[in-house]
Formats: C-alpha cells, structure tokens, sequence
C-alpha cells in the first residue's frame, strides 16, 4: 500500500469498509444489468469528489489490464457480448471496491476499531500485520545480503534457499516477535480489559453518512429497474 | 496433570501470530498474477499459494499450540483480503473454523505435530470445494464452470493443491524443529 495514495481526511473507516462491501455485493449481483455500468461510474466519480483522486486514477490501469484479460477470456469461451460485459462490471466493481481501504492509513483504521473498543487483541493483530511489510522488505534484504556475504551460492537451489535464506529469516522473524511484545508490554498494553484512552478519536461526520447513502441509493436503484 | 484444551493466548503469541500472518500474506502477493486465469484453470490460486501458506502457517502453529491460532491467522490474513476479495475472507474464515473444530475433535489441541500436519494440510484443499459453492450461490458462472469443464484438471489441481500443504506443512514443521533444537524457538 502506497503512502501516496493516502487521503488526508478518509471516509470513516468502517463506513468506507461498508461501502467496499457495497459497491462489491452490488456489482457482482447487478453484473449482467446494463445499468450496473453507470452505478460503478457514479460511484467511482462520487469517490473522486471525495478527494481520493490518487487512488482512483491508480486503479485505472489495473482494471483496464483484468479487464483486456478476463473480458478477452470470457468472449473467447462463451462468444457472448452479455457474459463479457458482465465479466468487464465484475472487474471494475472489484477495483473500484479496492479504492477507500487503498487510500487508508492503517492507523486511521485501527483508532477507529480502538474509538469502537473491538478487542484489543484483534487490533493489535491487525496493526502488527498491516505495518509489518516494510519491515519485512528490510529483513529479507538483509537475510539476501548476508547470503551474497557468506558466498553461500544461487538463491534458486533449494537446499540453499532452505539453509541459508529460510532458516535465517524465520529466526529473525521469531527475534522480532519476542522484541516487539515485550515492547508492547513495556507500553503498558495489555489484555485485561481495563479502561484506555485512544490518541486521536476517529469521529464520523454527516458527509460520511452521506456517501454510504449515496453508494446504497445507487444499488438500490439498479436493482429494482 | 493434563493440558486444558483452550488456553489463553499472551499478547506475545498474538504478536507471533500476526507477524507470521504478515509474511504469509506478503509471500502470497503472486496470486493476483494468475487471478484471470481463474475462469481457465481450476484451483490455480490456492496452487499458487498454498505452499507458503502451509510452510508459515505451521511454524505458526508449532510455537503457539493453543487452540484457536489457525483461526487467529486466518482472521488476520483474510481481513486484510476482505476488500479485494471477499469469498477468500469467508473462506478463510470458514475454513479456520471448521479446522479447529476438528482439531479440538480429533487431537484435542496442537499437542502433537500430526495435529499440526493434519490443519496445515487441510487448511488450503478445503478452501477449492468452499469457493466453488460460493461462485454458484452469488453467479459466478464462469468460476465455477471451470470445476466441471474439465474433471481432469480439476483432479489433477486438487491433488497438486494437497501435495502443496503436505509439503508446506512438512517443510514448515522441520523448521520449527531445527529453530527449537538451536533454542531459537521457545514456547
């Protein structure tokens, strides 16, 4: 997930996950619709106005690839325009469904579930393993680095990825682990189910209200015509 | 004195757990590579996948024994799929469960490696007849057209998705052993 397809004030959280879940449930039920099309158009340009313009335009360019490929697949199969353009809505419900939890810090996220009290356990999970990538990058550099050091031979040989890349890097991986718990302990976060205070409360606001609405309007509509 | 069944997890183990939840999801970002051939070769992306899978997941498995860790790590991994893909985090979801439930069934816990084995090895085979039943229920023709277009492959897919976890699952379990054998790996 890109830094620089963050939004600087993002739907609240959960209302945009609601939404994704929304555009998706509507897109792949309405697929064969011919409105279906205009839906994820209105709801794409609706997103563009709630200023996730980076996100959006950085999905153009994977829709249009799945679509040349999924599209291309279904017409080669079924010779039937209905089940292509079915398969093109598909594809861009999926991505423009992507489009809110792509312009979401994972932190905006995880104030939003603590503000909400989910269990501390689940949160804590969820930002380990969304903050966990760019370190994990760092790690298997350096796990490569001491390899090429050691002269320890070609990555691709099995026995060698097993020895000399597999081994270590798991064994800093339980390393961190135990580093960041007690870290985390030493923060004073716990699982008693204590009172606690979130840094920065995340508040939902009217025009957040609004988008699900709009995005609920939009299915209903096509739906029922 | 014997083990109780369901132990609570530390936040040290839910730290292990995520942060092996994080690998396997990071090692799992081949599977949109072949996500359109999804409609043209049956089980592709659990082919794709499920040996990694299997190989953390049973590390995963083998320092945290307690009964509800599959289920942790399918929780965090598919929550981070549930935007891109919703059956994979119904799947994950499902399948975790129903693996457990098995586990606490047959094993009464991960104890024992076999216990180990036996979810990894599970874990990825049963997502194939999950999502074929979902493709069906939510019109998905061409997904699950693909199970029955040709049975062959769809035999041939299905043997290679369980030979994946076995090996996974073996390779994942012989690590854990080395690691606990040099004392990097505690319970």
């Amino acid at each position: 997930m890109s830094e620089k397809l963050l939004v600087k004030r993002p739907i609240y959280p959960v209302i945009g996950l609601a939404a994704s879940l929304l555009i998706l449930i509507f897109g792949l039920v309405t697929a064969k619709h011919g409105a279906c099309i205009w839906f994820l158009t209105g709801v794409w340009l609706l997103l563009l106005v709630y200023g996730y313009w980076r996100a959006c335009l950085a999905v153009i360019p994977v829709a249009a690839a799945l679509c040349v490929v999924l599209a291309g697949l279904t017409y080669a199969i079924s010779r039937d325009w209905g089940a292509t353009a079915a398969a093109i809505n598909r594809v861009l419900a999926v991505c423009i469904a992507v489009v809110p939890s792509l312009a979401l810090s994972p932190i905006y996220l995880v104030r939003n579930f603590s503000t909400l009290r989910l269990p501390r356990m689940l949160t804590l999970g969820m930002m380990i393993t969304l903050t966990f990538f760019p370190l994990l990058r760092g790690e298997v550099r350096q796990v490569r680095e001491a390899m090429q050091t050691r002269g320890a031979g070609s990555f691709l040989s099995p026995q060698i990825f097993y020895r000399a890349f597999l081994i270590p890097l798991v064994m800093r991986l339980v390393n961190i682990s135990d580093t960041l718990a007690l870290s985390v302990e030493t923060r004073g976060f716990s699982k008693a189910g204590g009172s606690y205070t979130v840094y920065k409360t995340v508040q939902v606001s009217p025009l957040d209200v609004l988008f699900l609405a709009l995005v609920l309007a939009g299915g209903i509509l096509v739906v029922v015509r | 004195m014997r083990d109780k069944i369901f132990q609570p997890f530390q936040v040290k183990d839910v730290v292990f757990l995520a942060i092996i939840s994080a690998v396997t999801l990071c090692t799992c970002a081949v599977m949109p590579l072949v996500a359109s051939l999804q409609t043209v070769i049956f089980g592709i992306a659990q082919v794709v996948t499920g040996l990694q899978i299997s190989i953390f997941f049973a590390i995963g498995l083998m320092k945290i024994r307690k009964v509800g860790s599959l289920f942790i790590m399918a929780l965090l991994t598919g929550l981070f799929q549930l935007l891109m893909a919703p059956p994979m985090f119904f799947s994950n979801l499902v399948v975790g469960l129903l693996i457990e439930v098995l586990v606490v069934l047959i094993f009464r816990g991960y104890q024992r490696d076999s216990a180990v084995f036996f979810a990894v090895l599970l874990y990825n085979p049963l997502s194939l007849p999950f999502n074929y039943v979902y493709n069906l229920l939510f019109g998905r023709e061409a997904m699950a057209q693909v199970a029955t277009r040709a049975p062959w492959i769809t035999v041939g897919m299905t043997l290679a998705v369980v030979a994946l976890s076995a090996l996974g699952g073996w390779i994942g379990i012989k690590i854990s052993k080395e690691l606990k054998k040099s004392g990097a790996l505690k319970k």
